[in-house]
């Protein structure tokens, strides 16, 4: 499964993003980093506002004014994009090497311009197809994300498509140029149960077939496992937790993966109830000193008002906390304002 | 003893009371300095206001009084200018000057005048579209899809003309054609908080329909409409003066600032002052209510004020960048 | 696309009866034709031989259905001042002030559609604020003012344009000029908001992370979609100036239109006429709503038979 290769193809090196607004500078990442080697799938689990989708964005260089990159590198193999040189390539890499696939299929698609267009377009720009090979290619690819009559499609606009298969063309679109790799945010967020497994599926089939990387990017525990080998937890724009998504799930060491995982409903597990993790995630305007997660946290001591660094854990994974593998949250029955225990 | 201290009293308090009810004028002073364009706009409306108020004070000349002597004078400042005339004079050799002070008192009585007429009807009609739904709703709407689509000013032209031009004519002629744009905007409103949870519950909970709009619709009304209502009003300064400068609203002796261009025009090859003061003050007017209306429309919409800052930080960080 | 159609013109009918309806009332009930059309030295006997003529001494029910009777036939009276019927005297002054209404429009979107995309661009940018400042300039200044001033300072003072009148494309330049104004300045405001708005949506969002260059998203995207609220904001423009707004700027520069006419036609006190005007002007204003119902059903797919 985990690819040999020992180089990754995307790299995030200590990742910092501030936003100027209005109440103030707000701190979206605070020293992100992961790796992912080719062929490998990997998910960036988070509350709404942990920055998730941020880390994304940054990738695709979709940062706009008045959000920049404060500090910190993304590498493609090994080159920055940052650079000066490296914005260059990475304008090359976007949609050809690297593409996206978002969260709202109803507004990502142009509502002027024909599916067919928009596939066209794509192909046109980057694998330089003529307008027939393209047309066709298009319809291949349609066929190959399950969209039935492909041909007919084609020529329609995105308003007479349904959510799920919006979400199809989009993925269409970004398999169009045979990325090496996916960043898939909140893919499934907005469609309807039964599509999401099928729109799963259909990654999970793309990745094995075309040898796809893909960092998937959710707040929903449920769906990681089905797809994903390696897991990073996000929380208050940074990593807390990651690992392969074995131990992650197995051997939480972080309070908030225990409590994200304990509050996720199981259909295996019936005797453990669910537990909820009472509060807020801390404003990221003026973000804590120390370990973001404390005011939340059942397990914080004093040691929690300095921020704690990344170790590496037994199983081959690494957290961001002072008394990592604590069991945090107790059962519910035992006290109902477990969440609240300091 | 007793007298002092009870007359001591009130007057704190009353002092007290002017200046509690002093500090929202401060906050919203202080909001608008940051808008510079804004508080420039503002401020020359203020002035327009106390000029037109007090214009028999300030006025230097009676802007009827005639003088053959003192014909086409020009402003002080150039050659050949007649003392005490700051700005020149007219064809008739009235003062420039005082006629465009008295004139600011035509342009805000029938702009001020229209804007409620046309805005308490047209507000009016759009509650009941809204509310009672249905038949009404239908009617009302119908009749405001059809006046829409009249020939707005050549049917004001020709009520004009059949009714005699006045000042009082321009005023109900302008209300009547200008009222469907706040039955348009009421009821579009209307309609969407009624299907708000909180008005569905309070009419579940049995509310009076009076009490339902005078507690939870009006109120979101206001905002909208004081944009609506400001936007509306240079429309009518322009509608007014336009009709003025035709011959069809304001008539002598009254002053009119589309009158005096309309006097001035037969004189603009020799002289440049009688149609440009007069002129002038119209587009400042206007140009103040716009930036005015500019500033409260991006102030009262809290998104919008962000999406400003935003924009302001983007433009400040690519000009430091470059 | 054929209900649709017939759906539109039943509502263009509305309007016409409306505008009849109105005509009506203002004509006979509160002002009275017959004072305004005779001199004051007018006698009784010319005053009853006027109504009479005119059908004006009988009941108003009548009179309102004869009223209904001629337009249904076209017969719009005869212009008192042109000594002829009203509906040729109008039909004679509408190209000249088609003319003026094209080219104004034509301004208006040539100029502003550009200068408004440039400018959402960059917002808040220094070309930002200087078209913002332009358009709330162009908004602010009244149109006779404007057209008396480019007279003044093209017509008199450089001589470069003749300072009335019509004939060549040195007559048309400053009237349309006039007119496009206020409309370029709304046309700019709108384009600029609706491309920067267009900007902030996802599926721009999308497109540059498909690694399309930003020239090709600003038109082949953003502007597009832009486009659609542009095209209902100029097809306002030309109803609205079609629907009067020609009466001040033919009437500074003496252009002979339906405008210019209108005005003749007060000054004469010539009711049939201003009345024919009226009209023809509210039935083009239906006509030019259903070209534009159609128009924009073959440009946004989204639109459905409504």
């Amino acid at each position: 499964m985990a690819n040999a290769h020992p180089t990754p193809i995307l790299e995030v090196r200590d990742l910092c993003v501030e936003f100027d607004t209005m109440a103030g500078l707000v701190q979206g990442l605070r020293g992100v980093s992961f790796s992912v080697k080719p062929g490998e799938t990997m998910a960036l689990v988070g509350e709404s506002g942990s920055g998730k989708s941020v880390t994304a964005q940054a990738i695709m260089g979709l940062i706009g004014l008045p959000g920049r990159i404060s500090s910190g590198d993304i590498l493609w193999k090994g080159q920055s994009l940052l650079t000066r040189e490296g914005q260059k390539a990475a304008g090359k890499l976007r949609g050809k090497s690297v593409s996206m696939v978002f969260q709202d299929p109803m507004t990502s698609l142009n509502p002027l311009m024909t599916i067919g267009g928009h596939l066209i377009e794509v192909l046109r720009r980057h694998k330089g197809l003529s307008k027939d090979k393209a047309f066709a290619r298009g319809v291949e690819l349609l066929d190959a994300v399950g969209i039935t009559e492909p041909k007919r499609r084609m020529g329609q606009y995105a308003h007479e498509f349904s959510g799920g298969m919006r979400q199809r063309v989009m993925i269409a679109l970004a398999i169009a140029c045979e990325p090496e790799l996916l960043i898939a945010d909140e893919p499934t967020t907005a469609l309807d149960v039964t599509i999401q497994a099928q729109v799963l599926d259909l990654l999970a089939d793309l990745q094995k077939s075309m040898g796809l990387s893909i960092v998937l990017i959710t707040h929903d525990l449920g769906i990681v496992a089905g797809l994903c080998e390696k897991v990073a937890v996000m929380y208050a724009g940074s990593i807390v937790e990651a690992g392969t998504a074995k131990t992650v799930f197995d051997h939480a060491e972080h309070p908030y993966t225990q409590g994200l995982i304990r509050s996720t409903p199981r259909l295996d597990d019936r005797r453990a109830r669910l537990i909820s993790i009472d509060g807020a995630p801390p404003s990221l305007l003026h973000p804590p000193k120390g370990c973001a997660f404390q005011s939340r946290c059942p397990v914080s001591s004093r040691q929690c008002d300095e921020k704690p660094a990344r170790q590496a854990t037994p199983e081959g994974g690494s957290v961001s906390c002072w008394t990592p593998s604590v069991a945090a949250w107790r059962e519910p029955s035992e006290s109902r304002t477990g969440g609240q225990a300091r | 003893m007793t007298i002092t201290s009870t007359s001591s009293l009130p007057e704190t308090s009353l002092k007290q009371g002017l200046l509690m009810s002093l500090a929202p004028v401060g906050r919203f002073l202080s909001e608008l300095w940051r808008d510079k364009a804004g508080f420039a706009g503002f401020a020359f409306l203020v002035l327009l206001v106390l000029v037109a108020l007090f214009a028999p004070l300030i006025a230097p000349h009676d802007p009827a009084a005639q003088s053959v002597m003192a014909r086409l004078k020009p402003p002080i400042w150039m050659e050949g200018s007649a003392p005490g005339y700051l700005l020149g004079t007219d064809m008739l050799g009235r003062d420039i000057l005082s006629r465009l002070l008295y004139g600011a008192r035509s342009s805000l009585l029938v702009s001020v005048s229209v804007v409620a007429l046309a805005g308490s009807f047209g507000v009016m009609a759009g509650l009941i579209a809204g509310y009672k739904g249905g038949l009404t709703d239908a009617v009302i709407m119908r009749i405001v899809d059809v006046q829409v689509a009249f020939p707005g000013l050549l049917l004001t032209l020709l009520l004009v003309a059949v009714i005699g031009p006045s000042t009082t004519t321009i005023i109900v002629v302008l209300a009547f054609s200008n009222w469907m744009i706040y039955t348009r905007v009421v009821r579009g409103i209307v309609m969407s908080l009624r299907q708000t949870p909180f008005i569905e519950a309070a009419e579940v909970v049995g509310c009076k329909s009076s009490r339902i709009i005078i507690k939870h619709i009006l109120p979101n009304l206001i905002a909208p409409l004081l944009t609506l209502g400001i936007l509306e009003f240079t429309n009518i300064i322009l509608a007014e003066a336009a009709l003025s400068f035709l011959g069809l609203g304001v008539q002598p002796p009254a002053t009119s600032w589309g009158l005096d261009v309309a006097g001035g025009k037969n004189y603009m090859m020799i002289a440049w002052w009688p149609i440009t003061f007069p002129g002038l003050a119209i587009a400042l007017t206007v140009l103040s209510i716009n930036l005015f209306a500019n500033w409260l429309r991006v102030t009262t919409e809290p998104a919008e004020r962000e999406k400003r800052y935003a924009r302001g930080r983007a433009a400040k960080m690519r000009r430091t960048k470059a | 696309m054929g209900t649709f159609i017939l759906r539109r013109a039943f509502q263009g009918l509305l309007v016409v009866l409306g505008v009849t309806i109105v005509v009506f009332i203002a004509t006979r009930l509160i002002g009275d034709p017959a004072k305004v059309m005779l001199p004051l030295s007018a006698t009784d006997a010319q005053r009853a031989a006027f109504e009479a003529q005119f059908g004006l001494d009988k009941p108003l029910d009548q009179q309102f259905f004869a009223f209904i009777g001629d337009l249904m036939s076209f017969d719009f009276g005869e212009s008192i001042w042109q000594r002829k019927p009203a509906l040729d005297v109008v039909l004679g002054k509408l190209p000249k002030t088609l003319e003026l209404i094209g080219a104004g429009m034509f301004l208006a979107i040539v100029i502003g559609i550009p200068l408004g995309a440039v400018a959402a661009i960059r917002p808040d940018g220094l070309f930002d604020r200087l078209i913002v400042g332009l358009s709330l300039t162009g908004l602010s200044i009244p149109q006779f003012w404007l057209g008396l001033l480019l007279i003044m300072i093209f017509a008199v003072g450089l001589g470069w344009v003749p300072t009335s009148g019509t004939g060549t494309l040195a007559h048309l330049i400053l009237p349309a000029l006039t007119l496009a104004v206020p409309a370029m300045a709304r046309i700019m405001m709108l384009v600029r908001s609706s491309v920067i708005n267009e900007l902030n949506q996802q599926y721009v969002r999308t497109a540059k992370a498909r690694g399309l260059p930003f020239l090709r998203v600003l038109f082949q995207h953003a502007m597009r979609n832009a486009l659609v609220p542009v095209l209902t904001l100029a097809g306002w423009e030309v109803i609205s100036a079609w629907a009067g707004y020609t009466v001040v700027v033919e009437t500074v520069f003496a252009w002979p239109g339906l405008g210019f006419t209108a005005m003749k036609a007060i000054g004469q006190s010539d009711l049939f006429l201003l009345q024919a005007i009226v009209f023809v002007v509210a039935v083009g204003i239906v006509l030019v709503n259903i070209l534009l119902d159609v128009l924009f059903k073959l440009i946004d797919p989204r639109i459905k038979d409504a």
